[in-house]
């Protein structure tokens, strides 16, 4: 579904990710694992289509990201760490704008837009402004415009942060939900436990070099998946590369 | 087409909210409109006067004319400084540009709707500066019928270049503000050079309209070299020139088009760019460090962010930075520049006026009772109150004996100051008779024990 090839991104003279090679394929949960500063903010956000780049290619469903990036964020949905909503706008009216983009028919638009609204314990605030909305409650309408898109890859930057744990416990049965209808979701995250439980495969990233990836079996092995990222990462916490 | 209105909507909704000076922002779509609505009555304020003024004095010379070419002058200036700001903020900086990169949108079609946006604000600002300027036209000599057609068309179509130059500016100040180091320093300098020409327009007002009363045509000559679709403006809405539209239209379109193609074709590489911070990565040493007073602590951080922030220098220190730029530039030139030297000569002279007569500014319209008609009822005294901070513009009476003020039955105590009063009156919590605080003969007198009228809580003062 992804495939990252020799991804490189550089400012100025600094490289945040190098020669970096990832797949995901369809129907796998993929965790990306680094350190602060690692690269995986860099390589969601190219892989989206909001970070340009010179190296590598990267392909989402068969399109090109820079060839073709309106075939391959139809069939994409990027969820940054601290969504920036439309604050001036309810919650309803952003969803409606997100339907508008992707050309959503209305009755299936209200079905979407109920189920997982509902899911996710928002559809109370719907006509509230985003504006007064809580983190996590602008985190949950971020995953409910996310969902209603039916996204066949998923990108999520530290999805958990800020949600409570229904929500929390919602979002991972929504993620093996469409992975399970074909989809596939490459998400960031610090919580070394959600991971290892989660994801199906693995990728630790460390200085902007891919150091480790594979099944979440084969890279645990027979330790904890915190050991293995404290083992990779032994040299201590590197400077920040972006 | 759909998708560009869904997001020129979307766009102009962002843009009104930032204008919003509410604290809720429920209240904000509401406070936009109200801002919005208030800047442009101002500009249509401002654009009247100068537009009627530039016609009494071009109508004098018979180039009334040229007020059609002078006002959208001043307006594409205005929308080019303004438009720059909002393309800085909205199109390369906008804080949803993550969100609408990340959506299946063309990125012409995102380019568009956000110069969508900047456009029909600067088209706002260019109707309020173009539309006085054609009434004023109007008024004084016949029109043609196509005269206001022309007029908006031709404000529409400015407004299309303006923007243009605009998303030009606008890249490059986004790209400024992103400098890690020297930007405080980069943006006050770029701030004093937008208020200097401000102020340099503003001084500039006297030698232009002598020179457009004694002859226009050096001016006419000037526009017509420098900014000719102005003078095309001119010569559609005044002479119905077909030719004049059509290089109006190709001046003014294809720039337009040329920026729209330009941005959409590279938006992600200029808003990564634009947005990108610079400079190299600081290296500190813990050793470093010291230990401060919490005093010292709170200090240091407030010149941090004084000298950090180019907005809070500018409303603090803009005085300051103005003294010593008047100064230096004292040292070097030694003398005022000619516009600064007209103004300042006027301003003694209305001073010297103002210092001559013995009245407040304020009651300019007050007159000696000796000199008042008989039939002109007399003003009450307590009509001059004193200010909050002390000083009282009533006229001035003697520090003894002094008349009594009218007297309020619920006065608890006399004014402090009259001690000089008579017992009876000090006793006495009744009404007293209207009488004046201070006879007539002696109001040219100072009189500095007089009471702080209507300062006093406990002393409010007579009705």
């Amino acid at each position: 579904m992804l495939q990252i090839s020799n991804f490189t991104k550089r400012y100025g003279d600094k490289v945040a990710v190098a020669d970096l090679s990832l797949v995901v394929p369809a129907g796998r949960i993929v965790g990306f694992i680094g350190h602060n500063g690692a690269g995986k903010t860099t390589t969601l956000r190219a892989a989206s289509g909001i970070l340009d780049f010179s190296e590598g290619t990267i392909a989402i469903d068969g399109h090109d990201v820079r060839a073709d990036p309106v075939g391959a964020k139809r069939v994409t949905a990027f969820l940054p760490d601290n969504p920036d909503l439309y604050e001036f706008m309810s919650g309803l009216d952003y969803l409606g704008f997100i339907a508008d983009i992707y050309g959503i028919d209305a009755p299936r638009r209200r079905d979407l837009v109920a189920r997982y609204a509902a899911a996710y314990g928002i559809e109370g605030d719907l006509g509230s402004s985003v504006g007064s909305y809580s983190h996590g409650m602008k985190q949950k309408l971020a995953l409910v415009s996310a969902f209603i898109r039916t996204p066949r890859l998923l990108l999520l930057d530290e999805p958990f942060v800020g949600l409570d744990p229904i929500a929390a416990h919602t979002l991972k049965g929504h993620l093996r939900t469409l992975c399970d209808a074909g989809g596939a979701v490459l998400f960031s995250t610090h919580i070394l436990e959600v991971a290892q439980a989660l994801c199906d495969d693995i990728a630790i990233i460390s200085h902007g070099r891919l150091v480790k990836s594979g099944p979440t079996a084969e890279v645990v092995g027979d330790s904890s998946l915190e050991e293995v990222f404290l083992e990779l990462n032994a040299g201590g916490q590197p400077e920040a590369s972006r | 087409m759909k998708l560009f209105w869904t997001l020129t909507r979307a766009q102009l909704r962002g843009l009104l909210s930032s204008v919003g000076n509410s604290n809720t922002r429920k209240t904000r779509p509401r406070s936009a409109w109200l801002m919005l609505g208030l800047l442009a009555l101002l500009a249509l304020y401002l654009s009247g006067t100068y537009s009627f003024a530039l016609a009494s004095v071009l109508g004098g010379t018979g180039n009334l004319d040229l007020v059609l070419e002078l006002m959208p002058f001043v307006g594409a200036g205005f929308t080019v400084l303004l438009g720059a700001q909002s393309a800085g903020t909205f199109v390369f900086a906008g804080r949803d540009n993550d969100l609408l990169l990340a959506l299946p949108i063309p990125r012409l079609t995102l380019a568009l709707a956000k110069l969508a946006a900047v456009l029909l604000e600067n088209l706002l600002f260019m109707l309020c500066m173009v539309l006085p300027a054609g009434l004023a036209y109007a008024l004084a000599t016949p029109t043609p019928a196509w005269l206001w057609p022309a007029e908006v068309l031709g404000a529409a179509l400015l407004a299309l270049v303006t923007t243009a130059l605009s998303v030009a500016l606008g890249l490059v100040i986004t790209v400024v503000n992103n400098l890690r180091q020297g930007t405080t320093i980069v943006n006050v300098l770029g701030m004093l050079l937008l208020l200097g020409f401000v102020a340099g327009s503003l001084v500039g007002q006297v030698p232009l309209m002598k020179s457009l009363e004694a002859d226009p045509a050096p001016v006419r000559a000037w526009i017509g070299t420098w900014t000719p679709p102005l003078t095309w403006v001119r010569d559609v809405a005044v002479d119905g020139s077909l030719p004049a539209l059509a290089l109006l239209v190709l001046a003014t379109v294809v720039p337009f088009a040329g920026v729209a193609w330009l941005v959409g074709r590279s938006f992600v590489a200029l808003v990564g760019q634009a947005t990108a911070k610079r400079g190299g990565v600081r290296k500190v040493a813990v050793s470093s460090m010291r230990a401060r007073t919490p005093f010292v602590a709170l200090v240091r951080r407030e010149s941090q962010r004084f000298f950090g922030s180019s907005i809070y220098f500018l409303n603090t220190g803009f005085g300051l930075a103005m003294l010593l730029l008047g100064a230096g530039y004292l040292i070097v030139i030694r003398e005022l520049p000619a516009g600064f030297a007209e103004v300042a000569r006027a301003a003694r002279s209305a001073v010297r006026v103002r210092s001559s007569t013995s009245r407040p500014p304020s009651l300019s319209h007050w007159r000696p009772a000796e000199s008042r008609p008989r039939s002109t009822p007399r003003r009450p005294a307590s009509r001059w109150k004193g200010s909050a901070s002390g000083s009282s513009r009533r006229p001035p009476c003697p520090p003894a004996p002094c008349s009594p003020p009218r007297w309020r039955s619920t006065w608890r105590s006399r004014p402090p100051s009259c001690s000089s009063w008579p017992s009876s009156v000090r006793s006495s919590p009744t009404p007293r008779p209207r009488t004046p605080p201070c006879s007539s003969s002696c109001r040219s007198r100072s009189c500095s024990s007089s009471p702080s009228w209507g300062s006093s809580r406990t002393s409010p003062g007579p009705t």
